[in-house]
């Protein structure tokens, strides 16, 4: 087991590598240029080339790669060029927002998906699992963008429960009681995926519990819960886990949607915004750690299958 | 008893009167949110021409004039001025006691530091420098400028908010030097100063205390100022519908950047009250006639034939109460308002739009047409355009891009014939950015140059309208741009905002949050 993780986080280097040429180079293709964004519409096309030249746009491309990657070793990523503040601190600033809003969202998935599809696969053709069933193709169907422009207007604008969008740190005044701006996106997050999560864990407990040792399970008269939380659930659970991890990820980048719909300060948003302004640091920056959690996550997936699965050995 | 019905009366009537005044009297205090599409790329409002900057800006910052609510601009920080006979020498009497948000008294060498940054620096810094021979600093209340030619503009281009000549502190400006000022470091003479910026959270202003206002009257950006709102955050959303949600929740008290179809939905909701802005902007085609085959006046001329407004202006900006169907380049409401030339504009004319297509010897060579989708008028009034174009029989390349790839692309000008923008109706014709030549569509006309150099050096005004109305008749002749017509932007805020929409506070370009306040 220990030599297989070092072997897969040393893996992990050419990956991140490949990630880094790419990011940069698809920045770099985009047309646009941050300067005219920075001086506004009105400015000189002198006075747009002198800034260009000021923050080292206008040398050939693989310098600049070669200048940032250095500098990127060295655990520095460079300025934004639209904040004028490191990229650390800049993406730093919007993580409070995307790790509580991912938990959040992945809290609904879970707590509503799992035993959704649980419950669906042990009642089968019933009017329960119909209900499940149907809802979850609605989850599953409904833009994001849709449902928490929907949620907002219901629970928010109409019935006053919630406040429509925003969220200050809970670090700030308010503290703790500054999640309640994050429901209504957790949900919007969760739901469409809670609906997926509901029908992959259905087929896969549907499958098992045709399996032979469910049959003689409950032939030897264990009880119904037992046989399916600790014999089928179980044995289920590496698709399950699978799906999880990547819905972990998927609600990183789905909050791209959310964020910018409730006004949130998130690292979705900071995507989206510094794409529009070229503000190329923070973009990669941004690419560089979402893909060294992808690729983390993926990590963390595959040692979990070894420790609930004895026969997984590596 | 007959006397106490009277004194009870009367009584009552006072009371119910002094209630009456009570709620319309000015209150201090209060949070105002205000709901902006975007993050500004910073708050020195000098170094930019970002609205975005200018309206969170100029709450900060004062200049030596300001605007008032006709555009005209007027002494703010100065408080007389004199033009010697020549026009070549404009002296400045400062206000005495102006206060810096540091407590420092702002003299002369404040200002003189100030507008040499602004010269040599900022985005608006060209519009003086050509006609900028050197600025002293006499004694602590004076500034001379002394001009290399007569400047018609000279006080209009000091007033300019967007971009603005902002007094800072010596020692900023020439620490800063042509980088932007720090927010932290962004020291002004304004009502409100600077607090907290937290991206993609708020950016927050409060009132500053020792604020030494104009004495007088207020009229627009310009005059007497009171700061009765404690706090003005500004918090980036970038959803129109969230904005309006928000502001119909209560979460913000104002937003901006709000589509044309949603204007009817505010108008008649009793608990916000929607803001039109006077005078009003102006969408337009521009063309490129430096390169292409719109570098021919004649095929200029007869695309501008073909065009009927009216279902531009309505797709674009919906409501009525949005738009007017006009060809003077400045609006009703500016002293600068004129019709010469504008029997041109409108004519909805295909057969003559393809009469002089023909003339020009056009073969149906494709016209390659640049729009966006980040401004949903502009893809919408190109859409609209375009169809009628096709109609006429000519051969549109729409190609759809993001703003900031029509920037990048529309400096190139092998790459485009028309694109589609548009602008804020500024205080002076001097100052209207499409008649730089750095302006991507190049135009170099020598009638152009003659005609912006006359009207920028004559201090007159009853000379100036009339070169202005000459310029007017070349500018349709010519059709260097196409002006489709008025568009009265506007704003929403919560019925709670009081003072705004008032003949001395009337709903301007950027919104501006002092001399009003909340009553909640």
């Amino acid at each position: 087991m220990g030599t297989y993780i070092v072997r897969r986080v040393l893996g992990l280097i050419p990956a991140m590598l490949l990630v880094s040429v790419v990011a940069f180079m698809f920045m770099h293709f985009i047309p646009g240029n941050p300067a005219a964004v920075r001086l506004g519409p009105s400015a000189t096309t002198e006075q747009i080339e002198r800034l260009t030249e000021k923050m080292g746009l206008n040398e050939p491309v693989y310098i600049q790669f070669e200048r940032w990657f250095w500098q990127v070793l060295q655990g520095d990523f460079g300025e934004s060029l639209f904040f004028q503040q490191s990229v650390l601190s800049v993406i730093g600033s919007r993580a409070e927002t995307s790790i509580l809003l991912a938990t959040l969202g992945m809290m609904v998935v879970v707590l509503v998906g799992l035993p959704l599809g649980v419950i669906s696969a042990v009642r089968r053709n019933t009017w329960i699992d119909q209900v499940s069933l149907t809802v979850s193709f609605l989850g599953a169907g409904i833009p994001d963008f849709w449902l928490g422009l929907l949620l907002m207007l219901v629970f928010a604008v109409t019935l006053g429960w919630f406040p429509t969008s925003g969220f200050p740190s809970v670090f700030a005044e308010g503290g703790i009681a500054n999640l309640r701006y994050l429901v209504l996106p957790a949900l919007t997050l969760g739901i469409p995926n809670a609906a997926l999560l509901t029908r992959l864990t259905r087929s896969s407990m549907l499958e098992i519990l045709s399996l032979d040792y469910i049959s003689t399970a409950k032939a030897k008269g264990l009880p119904q819960r037992t046989v399916i939380l600790k014999h089928a659930l179980r044995n289920c659970a590496i698709p399950v886990i699978t799906t999880i991890a990547f819905t972990l990820v998927i609600l990183m980048a789905q909050a791209v949607v959310t964020e910018s719909v409730f006004a949130l300060p998130g690292i979705g948003r900071l995507v989206i915004s510094s794409v529009l302004r070229r503000d190329y640091p923070v973009l990669q920056g941004v690419l560089l750690l979402t893909a060294f959690l992808y690729l983390f996550v993926n990590l963390l997936a595959d040692v979990a299958y070894g420790l609930l699965d004895p026969r997984i050995r590596y | 008893m007959f006397k106490k019905v009277v004194l009870g009366l009367t009584l009552v009537l006072l009371v119910t009167g002094l209630v009456g005044l009570a709620q319309d009297a000015p209150k201090y205090g209060g949070t105002l949110k205000v709901a902006i599409f975007d993050e500004s790329p910073m708050l020195d409002m000098s170094m930019t021409t970002a609205d975005l900057c200018t309206l969170i800006g100029h709450h900060v910052f004062e200049g030596l004039f300001e605007d008032d609510g006709n555009l005209e601009p007027k002494p703010h920080l100065v408080d007389t001025y004199e033009m010697s006979n020549d026009g070549l020498l404009a002296t400045l009497h400062l206000r005495h006691g102006v206060l810096f948000h540091n407590g420092k008294e702002m003299t002369s060498e404040d200002v003189l530091a100030s507008l040499n940054r602004f010269i040599d620096y900022t985005p608006r810094g060209p519009l003086l420098a050509p006609f900028l021979d050197h600025i002293a600093a006499p004694d602590a209340y004076t500034i001379e400028l002394y001009l290399s030619q007569p400047c018609g503009a000279l006080t209009a281009i000091l007033a300019f908010t967007n971009g603005g000549a902002i007094i800072v502190p010596k020692e900023i400006a020439e620490a800063a030097g042509d980088e932007p000022i720090a927010p932290e470091n962004c020291i002004g003479t304004g009502p409100y100063e600077f607090d907290e910026w937290l991206p993609g959270r708020h950016l927050r202003l409060v009132r500053f205390d020792d604020y030494v206002s104009r004495s007088g009257e207020a009229f627009g950006y310009w005059g007497a100022r009171t700061a009765y709102l404690d706090v003005i955050e500004f918090i980036p959303v970038p959803e129109v519908g969230t904005r309006v949600a928000g502001l119909e929740a209560g979460t913000y008290d104002y937003a901006t950047e709000i589509s044309a179809d949603l204007f009817d939905q505010l108008d008649s909701n009793s608990g916000l009250q929607t803001l039109v802005v006077n005078p009003a902007s102006y969408p337009y085609y521009i063309f490129n006639t430096k390169e292409g085959i719109m570098a021919n006046v004649k095929m200029r001329q007869a695309i501008l034939a073909a065009l009927d407004m009216e279902p531009i202006m309505r797709a674009a900006f919906g409501p009525e109460a949005l738009w007017d169907i006009s060809g003077s380049i400045y609006p009703p409401s500016t002293i600068w308002y004129s019709d010469a030339g504008t029997e041109l504009y409108n004519q909805a004319n295909p057969e003559r739009a393809r009469q002089l297509a023909a003339e020009a010897g056009y073969n149906g060579e494709p016209i390659r047409f640049m729009t966006t989708t980040s401004y949903k008028f502009m893809y919408d009034m190109a859409l609209v355009g375009v169809q009628q174009l096709e109609d006429a029989g000519f051969n549109i390349d729409l190609q759809v891009y993001d703003w900031a790839t029509v920037v990048s692309r529309r400096v190139q000008p092998a790459l485009w014939d028309i694109f589609t923008t548009n602008d804020a109706t500024v205080g002076d014709p001097s100052i209207v950015c499409w008649l730089s030549d750095a302006y991507p569509g190049w135009w170099t006309e020598p009638e152009k140059y003659r005609l912006v150099e006359e009207i920028t050096a004559t201090v007159d005004f009853e000379t100036r309208f009339e070169i202005w109305e000459e310029f007017q008749e070349f500018f349709w002749d010519q059709v260097y741009l196409i002006r489709l017509g008025d568009y009265y932007d506007y704003y929403a805020a919560t019925a709670d905002l009081k003072g705004v929409g008032t003949d001395s506070h009337p709903v301007m370009k950027y919104c501006y949050f002092w001399n009003v306040w909340l009553d909640k």
